[in-house]
């Protein structure tokens, strides 16, 4: 026997009336945390095309000669996009800025922020390099070695062979320079315009044993 | 201070986008490169995401047409195809990992920054201002359409944000400028004398066992190479063309068939004056009645359209559209317009802009041309027709008779009236006429006609052509006879003791020489000329460059001691060499804007190098299959 219509209905009420309140905080909570995480993702996807756009503006400044007006730009990213991409980029396009001004201790600054601050292997070698070639013109040379001297080099090997190069130069270290540039000469991936470079600081610390240039390396 | 991040900023990414945008105009005009996105013909696939055809075509005919522009017209492209084919797909791949790379990274590009690059493309303007239809109009003209085209343009110019901040924020410190400087103009002090080997030549004696000897040492250098010469038959359209007839009445028959291509479309040239409905659709159609019942009591046309038409394009010229054809017009306005006798005026029209009234002032009728017009052009028509089709009846001919008497061409020849005709001898790398087709040479050193010494297949080449060869000569590879050779062994071996007396003569000077003025004394007494000390740059100096470059590898002497070095020069020569000082540039000297020009050069070398390494990694560690069978 099935039951009436009546009953029915007061099943259900009996349900609704046990049950009820889970099944709307239940459905508060979907609906708010859908909502929130939709909310999130168009706050990131807004701020990162805003920290692209700002950037942009910033390389334009740059484009146009305007260096003031890039500086504070690439500041103001680093201050209010410090998580993005963004950040990174202007801070080692300010980084260049300041050498160019021989700052270099702010040089130093910036290059160090990209490498606490960034999270990609990338971008954290390019940071530690050019940091060591910033160390090296200030004089820090045991410093920019122990940079030079990271253990996951990544696709930059080459790089750090030849900044260690450069920085036992410096050291008066002859020897060890002319080894760091043999490592950084055996690599396959170097331009031929940094070959080329490599080549005229290996052969200035020549001890006569090392072949002649190969083709091409010509000036 | 900037200016050099700007420079390099123009670099090597920056003509990806450009270029791009304007190549795909320039190039393709039919949309049968999109078919390949979906069906799984990419160019290549990076970390499973698609590299379209389409995009690597781009980049191809952009890496056609820089080498182009670089090398002038001496530049082959074919030849080098192969090369440029790689080197775009790189690139298209190149891009796409760095699109990739800076997505994951979180960097996106805006539609604000999107629509300030096209804002440059001058495609896309008009009156120097982007303009949305130019924009459409040269995409559609494209057939890439605009969604593509700016997934495409996103693509480049996240992947260009990505490289270009790192290769336009590379820099040159104090100190690299210096070392840079000190080594570039370094120079350095040499002494030196080259021992000719030229003068040991003529008193060597080389004896014919000797000759021999190396002769039979050395057969592979002596090989001549395998040639054949081949006589074929060409059967081409074109010759047929003389055997084709065509009769007056044909031409006359076609003409009637044909004319209506010939006929251009009827053009009328008409003024008309507007008035728009705007609001009120009954007051236009009373002010164009009343404009119409004025034209009709004599009142001139002109300058009531002048004075009363709303077609701001035509008004001032009293309403005058010059001509046109059908299709172009509002379909009302053509109906009426194409209905008018000459200098009729029509009633007002109804159009979607509102009430016109039309008046015709000239007709160009769509007549056609009259037979004798273009019985010349008919004829031409007729006979090529003809000659393809009769070529293509004869090919078929060809191929069966060359085929049933596989060791001959004459019965061919003599079936379809053609000559046999013959090339000179040539190796596997072609000769002249037909002898430079791939096709060709690929039959002529095949088993079946070198070997087998049978007729080729009918070989089909471009231009309505089709050959079929047989070898009528074969030089099969072999070894030049000694007598032929002795000559250039006798002078190869005399060069080469030569060149053992000139070193041993040096060797035994370097042992006598302590310093530049002894070394000098002592080739005095052995008659050598002695170039004294001088300081040599790098480059530019008179002095053979051979030896500079070698003397720049050298240890450095020490201020008591000068270095002193001997060794053989590509052309035989030995040189003696005393290495006295080295003197770096001058730093203190160096100018400001040379010590700009060595730090932009720098910072781009370092640039270069560090966004190669950012590329090379992301390589590394992406899964890429290049499709080259596709391209």
């Amino acid at each position: 026997m099935s039951k009436t219509e009546e009953e029915q209905i007061e099943d259900l009420k009996r349900w609704w009336e046990k049950n009820g309140k889970f099944v709307i905080i239940a459905l508060i909570v979907v609906v708010a945390a859908t909502v929130g995480g939709r909310t999130w993702q168009d706050y990131r996807e807004t701020k990162m095309l805003n920290a692209s756009n700002e950037y942009a503006a910033m390389m334009n400044a740059v484009e146009a000669g305007q260096g003031e007006e890039a500086l504070q730009k690439g500041s103001r990213l680093i201050e209010q996009y410090a998580q993005t991409q963004y950040a990174v980029l202007a801070a080692l396009v300010m980084a260049k800025a300041d050498v160019e001004k021989n700052d270099l201790a702010a040089a130093e600054k910036h290059l160090s922020w990209v490498l606490d601050n960034s999270q990609d292997e990338n971008f954290k070698h390019i940071a530690r390099t050019r940091l060591a070639r910033v160390l090296i013109a200030v004089g820090k040379i045991d410093a920019a070695i122990s940079q030079a001297e990271v253990a996951d080099k990544g696709a930059y090997a080459d790089t750090y062979s030849m900044i260690k190069g450069d920085a036992y130069v410096a050291k008066g270290d002859l020897a060890m320079a002319r080894n760091a540039y043999e490592t950084a000469l055996a690599g396959k991936d170097l331009t031929p315009q940094m070959r080329q470079l490599l080549q005229m600081k290996l052969d200035d610390v020549s001890s006569g044993a090392n072949k002649v240039a190969a083709e091409g390396m010509d000036s | 201070m900037l200016q050099v991040i700007r420079d390099r900023a123009q670099g090597i990414f920056v003509w990806i986008i450009i270029g791009g945008i304007v190549v795909s105009f320039a190039l393709f005009g039919i949309n049968d490169y999109f078919t390949g996105d979906d069906t799984g013909n990419e160019a290549a696939l990076v970390n499973d995401e698609k590299v379209s055809i389409y995009e690597y075509q781009v980049a191809y005919s952009n890496e056609r047409s820089r080498m182009q522009q670089m090398f002038g017209d001496n530049f082959d492209a074919d030849m080098f195809d192969d090369q440029l084919k790689k080197t775009a797909l790189e690139r298209v791949i190149d891009i796409q990992l760095l699109n990739q790379s800076a997505r994951d990274l979180g960097m996106r590009v805006s539609d604000e920054l999107l629509l300030s690059e096209l804002a440059q493309v001058e495609s896309f303007q008009s009156d120097g201002r982007f303009s949305k239809a130019s924009y459409e109009q040269a995409l559609a003209a494209s057939g890439e359409g605009t969604a593509r085209f700016e997934y495409r343009v996103r693509k480049s110019l996240l992947a260009q944000q990505l490289i270009s901040g790192v290769s336009a924020s590379d820099f040159a410190t104090d100190s690299e400028i210096q070392t840079s400087h000190r080594l570039r103009d370094q120079e350095r002090k040499i002494a030196f004398a080259q021992i000719s080997a030229k003068e040991f030549e003529k008193s060597v004696k080389v004896d014919s066992a000797e000759l021999k000897k190396f002769y039979d040492e050395n057969q592979d250098r002596y090989q001549t190479q395998e040639q054949v010469s081949l006589q074929y038959l060409e059967l081409s359209a074109a010759n047929l063309r003389k055997d084709v007839e065509v009769t007056d009445a044909e031409l006359e028959e076609y003409y009637e068939t044909e004319k209506d291509r010939f006929t251009k479309p009827e053009e009328r040239k008409a003024r008309h004056i507007l008035i728009e409905t705007g609001d009120d659709a009954d007051k236009a159609k009373a002010k164009a009645d009343d404009l119409y019942q004025q034209i009709k009591n004599g009142a001139s046309f002109e300058e009531l359209a002048k004075a009363h038409s709303q077609d701001p394009g035509s008004a001032s010229e009293g309403g005058d559209l010059g001509f046109f054809g059908r299709g172009l017009m509002d379909k009302a306005f053509e109906e009426s317009a194409f209905g008018l006798a000459k200098d009729e005026v029509s009633t007002p029209i109804r159009s979607e802009f509102g009430y016109h009234i039309i008046r015709v002032d000239e007709i160009k009728s769509g007549d056609a041309p009259t037979f004798e017009n273009i019985k010349a052009e008919l004829d031409q028509e007729l006979r090529r027709e003809r000659s393809e089709k009769l070529y293509f009846d004869k090919v078929e001919s060809l191929a069966n008779l060359t085929y049933e008497t596989p060791d001959s061409l004459t019965p061919a020849a003599e079936e379809l009236g053609l000559t046999v005709q013959a090339t000179p001898l040539f190796g596997r790398e072609g000769g002249p006429g037909i002898a430079a087709e791939n096709k060709v040479k690929q039959a002529a050193f095949s088993d079946e006609v070198l070997s087998q010494k049978h007729n080729s297949e009918a070989i089909e080449l471009p231009g309505n052509r089709t050959i079929v060869i047989r070898v009528k000569q074969h030089n099969p590879a072999n070894v030049k006879p000694f007598e032929q050779v002795k000559a250039t062994i006798e002078s190869e071996l005399r060069q080469q003791q030569a060149k053992q007396q000139a070193k041993e003569k040096g060797e035994a000077l370097l042992a006598q020489i302590n310093d530049a003025a002894n070394a000098e004394k002592v080739a005095k007494q052995n008659k050598i000329t002695w170039n004294k000390t001088d300081w040599v740059k790098r480059s530019g100096s008179s002095v053979n460059s051979e030896i500079v470059k070698k003397v720049f590898t050298l240890a450095k002497p020490t201020k008591e001691k000068a270095r002193i070095e001997g060794f053989a020069l590509n052309n035989g020569d030995y040189a003696l060499v005393v290495f006295e000082d080295v003197r770096d540039g001058d730093v203190k000297t160096l100018k400001s804007d040379e010590k700009k020009n060595i730090a932009t050069s720098l910072s781009m070398a370092a640039g270069n190098e560090t966004s190669n390494r950012l590329l090379s990694g992301l390589k590394d560690q992406a899964t890429i299959v290049r499709n080259q069978s596709n391209l």
